[in-house]
């Protein structure tokens, strides 16, 4: 069976030639969550930015057994939804409504299909009848959720979150790993909030200066004081 | 942070509910007829005012507000036209045919800025967009008003953020070394503005932009919005003719 996502291999350089990887391997399974933890820098999203061709390294990435190229670059995208660290980077529309129904739009879906899409993803993170709102006067919580329904309305088969509980207060940190694990998609979540990451990953990656550290199970190497220690956790 | 951008009349009146197409088309018309009116015709002028004033009426927003708001363009309305009576040839300065100009332009810009601050107030920034789409503005220029009214307010954010630190270590010094300062704040602010359009042009490309816009219009003419239109344009071409 493919793999959800199989890296093999991946080397990436900023333009400037600085290395931010070299020889990244990495196999994930449908359904499977898993954490890529690390300590700033590390090249966390750099490597998410990798998932759906937003940068392209060298050596392999293969999603769901596409290769990525040109070809199968629109493809891919649909698959793997891509939720950024910022949720202003995220919401660039007018309204919540022109937002979550972007990428519904760009994958030419009908009229009535596009405004059911935008109703069950705000559905589904819990901000229906949001649709009107202006995205710049929403509060930091609101604006993770709709942002991640941005997503949703494309009904990716793989979600790639950066750093999904920064800027959050407890209660909305709370609400929202709530939310992430109701999800059912395979799921990858970049971020150095390891107690989040040990509620919601069955599996983690350690990332630090471009290479992998150590995979495993999450409860077992969360639990390793010396390793996170070392890599600045 | 608090900002005074964009504030809407927030009163339902009739003019608010009106399709963002009408008011455009509206304005645009009446903004025209203005420009093309002899600079002696004074009772045009005052009957163009009364439409406009009516208008304001009708949409419940105070006509004082109108006004006020209106003032604002005069600081550069007359900086423009000061030099007007000036600089017509073969005329002695401040003459007769010189202050005509500076009415002429006096009058039919303030009239036009009162039609464009009616429009401002009585419809919403996204049905203006919504409108200008719908009479097939050309979408790339849409685009760049959107993420223009988006955005301003991220960058005021991060400018008054940046405003703060620097009055939090600022001990007074010597002027020329703060405005150094004051320069390169304005450069790390374009940068930073910069690095965040790409960032969002990424997070457009994950969510498949191929640089087509699409949109949905959910536009539609409703009854009064013909009964107000047929009305203006009615009453701005009887002005014209008569």
């Amino acid at each position: 069976m493919d793999k959800a996502i199989e890296i093999r291999n991946l080397s990436y350089s900023y333009p400037d030639g600085s290395a931010v990887f070299e020889g990244i391997n990495l196999k994930i399974n449908e359904g499977e969550r898993v954490g890529i933890i690390g300590p700033n820098g590390a090249g966390k999203t750099t490597l998410l930015l990798h998932l759906n061709g937003i940068l392209r390294g060298k050596d392999e990435v293969k999603i769901f057994g596409l290769g990525l190229n040109n070809g199968n670059l629109h493809e891919i995208r649909k698959r793997v939804g891509l939720v950024f660290q910022d949720p202003d980077d995220q919401l660039f529309s007018p309204t919540v409504f022109d937002d979550v129904a972007f990428g519904p739009l760009n994958m030419e879906l009908s009229k009535d299909e596009v405004n059911n899409r935008v109703k069950e993803a705000l559905e589904e993170v819990g901000m229906s009848g949001f649709e009107k709102r202006f995205s710049h006067a929403l509060s930091a919580g609101e604006k993770k959720r709709i942002a991640i329904a941005t997503v949703l309305s494309m009904n990716p088969d793989i979600l790639a979150i950066d750093e999904p509980t920064s800027n959050l207060d407890p209660g909305m940190r709370k609400n929202l790993i709530a939310l992430l694990g109701g999800f059912q998609t395979t799921l990858i979540i970049a971020s150095h909030d390891l107690n989040m990451v040990e509620q919601l990953c069955t599996r983690v990656i350690l990332l630090n200066r471009g290479r992998i550290i150590a995979e495993g199970i999450a409860s077992e190497m969360l639990e390793n004081k010396k390793l996170m220690q070392e890599n600045g956790l | 942070m608090e900002h005074l951008f964009f504030a809407t009349g927030k009163s339902g009146g009739p003019v608010h509910r009106l399709d963002p197409r009408v008011k455009i088309i509206c304005t645009v018309a009446y903004i025209i007829c203005v420009v093309l009116t002899a600079p002696s015709a004074f009772s045009q002028f005052a009957l163009f005012l009364t439409v406009i004033l009516t208008a304001a009426l009708l949409s419940r927003i105070p006509p004082g507000y109108v006004l006020k708001r209106s003032l604002v363009i005069f600081p550069f309305v007359l900086l423009v036209v000061a030099f007007v009576p000036f600089l017509k040839k073969g005329e002695v300065v401040g003459s007769y045919g010189g202050l005509w100009v500076v009415w002429n332009v006096l009058v039919k810009s303030w009239l036009s800025v009162l039609a464009m601050i009616l429009l401002g107030s009585t419809t919403d920034f996204q049905m203006l967009l919504k409108g200008l789409e719908c009479l097939h503005f050309p979408k790339l220029f849409l685009m760049t008003i959107a993420f223009m009214y988006r955005y301003i307010f991220i960058i005021v954010n991060e400018a008054m953020r940046m405003e703060r630190a620097h009055r939090s270590r600022y001990f007074g010094g010597q002027l020329l070394r703060q405005v150094r300062i004051i320069g390169n704040m304005v450069g790390l602010l374009f940068i930073r503005a910069y690095e965040r359009g790409e960032r969002v042009y990424q997070s457009m490309c994950a969510r498949g932009f191929d640089g087509e816009i699409r949109t949905l219009s959910q536009l539609k003419f409703k009854r009064w919005d013909m009964v107000y239109i047929s009305l203006f344009l009615a009453a701005i071409t009887l002005i014209k003719i008569v």
